[in-house]
């Protein structure tokens, strides 16, 4: 094409070379708009395979999807055939590459789809998708795996959580409350009729002593009440990723990812949102699965009203297991979460960096 | 139980579903005539030979890591095994929780008998007595100074509390240390395979190690530093706080053991070295062993800056 405008007049080439720049600029234009689509083609099916977990998300307008993807596929793929058709016009062999490649990440972007259906199908599978899931159960959790998806388990398991602690807070408060009557106590003694005559006598506080121990117990009664209140969280925060992120989040990232300038953001918001609503309940499962190891699935027995000797040790077995499995396992399960946006993120072409996230939060 | 081999079983899966996405990949860069893409294939393919090899070759390593250690604990460390079984009968985390739960139950006696002592102390501390006749009289605090051994016995019980808690979370991890093992080694290993979740599936492996391997490691190469303690001792038996309203109470008996510096050198001993100082090693070590290992094992996981958000 070049070569033909050389070979015109120098105004004609000047005006031949504009023609071609501007083509291409608008060529370059529908190249990052189709790879937009693409991106947005991703995250529609994505979308769309939510439709398929019928019971899960049976109250949505999720099946709308469907069409939002068909459309995208189909104006994607109507781009490329234009840039086809105009490299064929122009007899531009850039113009052809351009579509060629175009396909290529067409063709790339189906099979990531494809990995990416495959994630977000699993957010709404069945609890009996993780092996040995059923060791969960015990007297006072009970988990079907073949009925409950993985979102009904994991709030199975924090409900279960919540009763725990709270059982264990409800417990300790009593037992402070009772040394603290003990503590107060003031006895007043009279030794002798002579001392009563002349109205001498002395008094003491037999529980004085007490008020080291409820110190102690104080302390765990604050972890086990931070503990209870993580457990709180978790569970509501359970219940907001199941909808927030497929609903709210996920579609956030998809516009921000449009928009120059907010690409990077937008990737990481997709990658983070796309974690949580997979891997959450997951993690939630995986430390049941340990907690369940550590407390037999029951919720501890109530403390006796005297509260003897022998029970000490166990008031600090249960608060150890409730901070384990509020706030020890739960750290472990945002780590896994992270480290697994971070890779999702770097997959859609952005980057999750977590110290700087860590600095601004 | 969890069983292991299960687990085990998904991670062969994962490698299998691994090694048939990684050939449809090369299938498109010979479609595609892509030599970026036929690298990637190949690059996957070095990765999932590695994860189906850690599967293998990696539980065979931890084992005889394990076997090694067991040895040198029992012959260089004269670390004794549970009561009743020998060092071939036990495995390494076994032998660590019958440590720290001898050490937890060595402070919940010491807990139980300074609380009874901070009673008699506090009971005989409040003791005012009082005089009065027509309306006037006196009051007076006449074992008011033995309060002041409350300074001493608060603190201390406070941190007995303290230990006593971390020792019961530290042996409920050790409890579980099988099924963390199975768990977060099965997971690792299947979430290793695919590149998508390298990262996260490098941290679970390195998490399992940790747990299962340097943390038993950890407490037991501290054993000279608590092997005292693993008999249970009563060190605050024996204190009166009888209170002799003539005499000066700083004389006491109480005061006199309080101050003495054999039992200070063992309160330390039990409320700080055994009760602070080695927990926190203990947890320190594995965590920091956790980074190195995700790292080996493809991840980089930051863990200083998630802790932060933690």
């Amino acid at each position: 094409m070049s070569e033909q405008c050389r070979e015109s007049s120098e105004k004609e080439f000047v005006n031949c070379m504009f023609c071609k720049v501007r083509l291409r600029a608008s060529i370059g234009k529908l190249d990052k708009c189709a790879s937009r689509l693409f991106v947005f083609l991703i995250l529609t099916i994505a979308l769309a395979n939510a439709s398929m977990c019928q019971n899960f998300l049976a109250n949505t307008k999720i099946p709308e999807f469907y069409a939002l993807f068909l459309f995208g596929f189909t104006v994607a793929l109507f781009i490329i055939a234009m840039i086809y058709i105009l490299g064929e016009a122009f007899s531009s062999a850039q113009t052809k590459t351009f579509a060629k490649e175009e396909l290529f990440h067409y063709a790339a972007t189906i099979f990531i789809s494809i990995l990416l259906l495959f994630f977000i199908s699993l957010g709404c599978e069945k609890a009996s998708i993780i092996p040995n899931v059923e060791n969960i159960n015990g007297p006072d959790l009970n988990i079907d795996k073949d009925n409950d998806d993985v979102y009904t388990a994991g709030a199975k398991y924090l409900d279960f959580m919540v009763k725990y602690s709270f059982r264990v807070f409800y417990d300790l408060r009593a037992i402070i409350g009772k040394y603290e009557i003990k503590a107060s106590k003031l006895s007043f003694t009279v030794e002798s009729i002579v001392q009563f005559i002349m109205g001498a006598g002395y008094t003491t506080m037999p529980g004085a002593g007490w008020h080291g121990v409820i110190n102690a117990y104080s302390m765990l009664l604050n972890l086990t009440m931070v503990s209870m209140f993580n457990a709180f969280g978790l569970r509501y925060l359970l219940e907001f990723i199941k909808e927030g992120m497929l609903f709210y989040l996920i579609p956030l990232g998809i516009i921000m990812r449009t928009l120059p300038g907010m690409r990077e953001f937008g990737g990481a918001l997709i990658a983070a949102a796309s974690a949580l609503f997979v891997l959450f309940p997951m993690a939630v499962l995986l430390n049941g699965m340990v907690f369940a190891d550590i407390s037999s699935g029951s919720l501890p027995p109530h403390l006796s009203e005297d509260f003897s000797e022998s029970e000490i040790g166990n008031v600090y077995t249960y608060v150890s297991n409730i901070i384990i499995g509020c706030l020890f396992l739960p750290a472990i399960g945002m780590l896994l979460i992270a480290a697994f946006a971070r890779d999702i993120s770097i997959l859609i072409g952005s980057e999750i960096n977590i110290s700087r996230l860590a600095y601004m939060m | 139980m969890i069983d292991p081999t299960m687990w085990q079983a998904l991670g062969l899966v994962a490698a299998i579903i691994s090694l048939i996405l990684i050939g449809i990949i090369f299938a498109l860069a010979e479609f595609f005539n892509s030599q970026s893409m036929k690298e990637v294939a190949k690059r996957e393919l070095n990765q999932t030979i590695i994860s189906a090899m850690m599967l293998f070759i990696l539980v065979g390593l931890i084992y005889m890591f394990e076997g090694g250690f067991k040895s040198y604990f029992e012959n260089e460390l004269n670390v004794p095994p549970p009561a009743g079984k020998t060092w071939d009968s036990v495995m390494l985390f076994e032998v660590a929780k019958d440590h720290l739960e001898k050490i937890e139950s060595n402070l919940l006696v010491n807990f139980k008998k300074l609380s009874e002592l901070n009673l008699n102390i506090g009971e005989s501390s409040s003791r005012y007595s009082w005089c009065q006749a027509f309306g006037v009289g006196v009051t007076m605090t006449v074992c008011g100074a033995t309060n002041d051994a409350q300074l001493i016995t608060n603190p201390i019980i406070a941190s007995y509390s303290r230990s006593i808690l971390i020792y019961r979370a530290l042996i409920s991890l050790l409890s579980a240390a099988e099924t963390i093992l199975a768990l977060l080694f099965g997971l690792g290993i299947f979430l290793r395979c695919f590149t998508f979740s390298r990262s996260a599936g490098g941290f679970l492996i390195a998490l399992g190690i940790a747990f299962y391997l340097v943390f038993p490691v950890t407490v037991l190469v501290f054993h000279s530093y608590y092997k005292d303690m693993l008999v249970t001792t009563s060190i605050y038996d024996g204190m009166s706080t009888d209170c002799n309203p003539k005499g000066d109470t700083y004389d006491s008996d109480l005061f006199a053991k309080m101050l003495d510096s054999d039992l200070n050198e063992k309160a330390a001993k039990q409320g700080y070295i055994a009760g602070l100082m080695l927990p926190a090693i203990w947890f320190i070590i594995p965590l920091a062993s956790i980074m190195g290992f995700a790292k080996i094992f493809g991840s980089d996981v930051d863990v200083g800056a998630m802790q932060r958000i933690i």
